[in-house]
């Protein structure tokens, strides 16, 4: 991919401070949640494990997603207004360029979230009175999740592309989200997007994928993005165009 | 009722009506996921849906308050009509028919999901169904939070231009309203989400040592209701004041 689309997207970024929104989402979750934990230690068995669920299983489940969502709507909704898509298409950039480069960019803020997930969970375990360092798992949940979330990213970008409302992508982030929950519980999470990040990230506890389902989790992540990316690129040099 | 009606007219082709629908359906399908796990017939099957509704509107019903509040202001931002908005309106007036457009949305919305709780009771056969006044009660219950909410998120919405930051902060209210659900009435009171919980009528006991849950319902809580009310008159006090001196 040339860098210049991807450049133009970061320049983008650079006034607008929207990586703060991706970092607060995680300290909320940490802050309630480690409370949270050292309330219920009479009901809870002390330990990294517990404390992971309280960090992320309301966090991952339903507020990164439309978190995501939102992210995703401020990245297509820039091109929305007045008539930059047509600026932009008249630019020697292939459509499918600028669907990717924003695809980086999305998964980039993401990639912000999941690391300052971890950071406040191994901070929050010290100030919780948990000793040592957790085990190297939970960075395997974050960049699990993480690849899992890169689905999420492509097609909120495609929502985004499909609606010019800059609200009702995140909303269908909270609905991916919450449906993917109810999917997942059923045990068809791997066909649903928004579940692929859940299903990594054992926020409830349940335990991670397993290595006969890393397969069928990766192909599943790359169909998704794939055909979420090919729509995307298919609807921007089509039909954003008004 | 003519800046009311105007409001209505921009948001004709806004498929709001479709948002408000899609939230009520997502509300009902996760209650529903839940209540297949009750018995058909079940004593206190009504009880328990009305003590998770507001589990489930703490996350959906307060990011939908900010996604139509959201929606409302932005339609004239979109537009860039501020400044001839309001040589045409005064401020307060603008400022009013948003608001009561958001609660327009909020009721109807509710009041679907009400309908929609009731009518899973019945086609569950729970033996403990509740009559109009109860489902009316729950609903004002519902729909106070998620108005304050509004009323927050449209302040900020008219603030920045920029919508990502209010929909970061119902995203953050949504949150904290969840969680604070698990935490003491007094950190509840802090938060406008949290008073779907505070305001919520049933509550439950779980016995651990017999692993059983049970539910029972307490009085109105009108001192909680009045701390609302309080709270959604300053937010729409202080904004609307802020957003009659904005400068355009």
């Amino acid at each position: 991919m040339r860098p210049q689309p991807l450049r133009a997207e970061a320049a983008k970024l650079r006034r607008a401070p929207i990586w703060v929104a991706y970092v607060a989402l995680p300290v909320i979750a940490a802050a309630i949640g480690s409370f949270n934990y050292q309330q219920n230690l009479d009901a809870l068995t002390p330990g990294w494990e517990n404390l992971w669920t309280q960090h992320t299983l309301f966090e991952l489940c339903f507020f990164l997603p439309a978190l995501v969502g939102a992210g995703c709507s401020w990245l297509m909704g820039l091109e929305h207004a007045g008539t930059n898509w047509g600026q932009l298409l008249a630019s020697p950039a292939a459509p499918w360029r600028i669907v990717a480069s924003k695809l980086v960019v999305g998964t980039g803020m993401l990639a912000v979230s999941l690391a300052a997930t971890g950071v406040l969970f191994v901070a929050c375990g010290w100030v919780v009175g948990l000793e040592g360092l957790p085990s190297a798992r939970y960075a395997t949940y974050l960049l699990m999740s993480w690849i899992g979330g890169i689905s999420v990213v492509a097609v909120q970008l495609l929502v985004s592309a499909l609606v010019r409302n800059f609200a009702a992508p995140v909303g269908v982030g909270l609905a991916g989200g919450v449906m993917g929950l109810l999917l997942m519980v059923k045990g068809w999470g791997l066909w649903w997007p928004w579940a692929l990040m859940q299903l990594a990230s054992n926020s409830n506890g349940r335990g991670t994928i397993a290595p006969g389902e890393l397969v069928p989790f990766l192909a599943m992540t790359a169909v998704f993005t794939i055909v979420a990316s090919a729509a995307c690129s298919h609807v921007v040099a089509r039909g954003a165009v008004r | 009722m003519t800046a009311i009606m105007l409001e209505l007219a921009k948001l004709r082709r806004k498929r709001v009506w479709l948002v408000c629908l899609g939230t009520t359906a997502l509300c009902l399908m996760w209650m529903a996921a839940n209540v297949t796990r009750s018995a058909q017939g079940s004593p206190d099957g009504t009880a328990s849906l009305l003590y998770m509704a507001p589990l489930v509107n703490a996350i959906v019903m307060t990011l939908f308050a900010a996604v139509i509040s959201s929606r409302v202001c932005d339609v004239d931002h979109e537009a860039e009509a501020w400044k001839e908005l309001l040589c045409l309106q005064r401020a307060g007036t603008v400022f009013g028919a948003k608001l009561t457009c958001s609660l327009m949305l909020i009721v109807g919305a509710v009041t679907l999901e009400t309908a929609g709780l009731a009518a899973l009771a019945a086609y569950k056969g729970f033996t403990d169904q509740v009559g109009l006044a109860e489902l009316a009660s729950f609903a004002v219950t519902q729909i106070g939070p998620c108005f304050t909410v509004a009323a927050l998120v449209q302040a900020i919405a008219l603030r920045w231009e920029n919508q990502f930051v209010s929909l970061a902060v119902g995203l953050a209210l949504s949150l904290a309203g969840l969680f604070s659900l698990f935490f003491s009435p007094v950190f509840q009171r802090l938060v406008p989400s949290g008073y779907f919980g505070l305001l919520s009528r049933v509550r439950m006991d779980w016995d651990p040592v017999a692993q059983v849950v049970s539910f029972h319902t307490i009085p109105f809580a009108w001192g909680d209701a009045a701390l609302l009310a309080a709270l959604c008159a300053s937010i729409i006090t202080v904004s609307a004041r802020w957003f009659s001196r904005k400068e355009l």
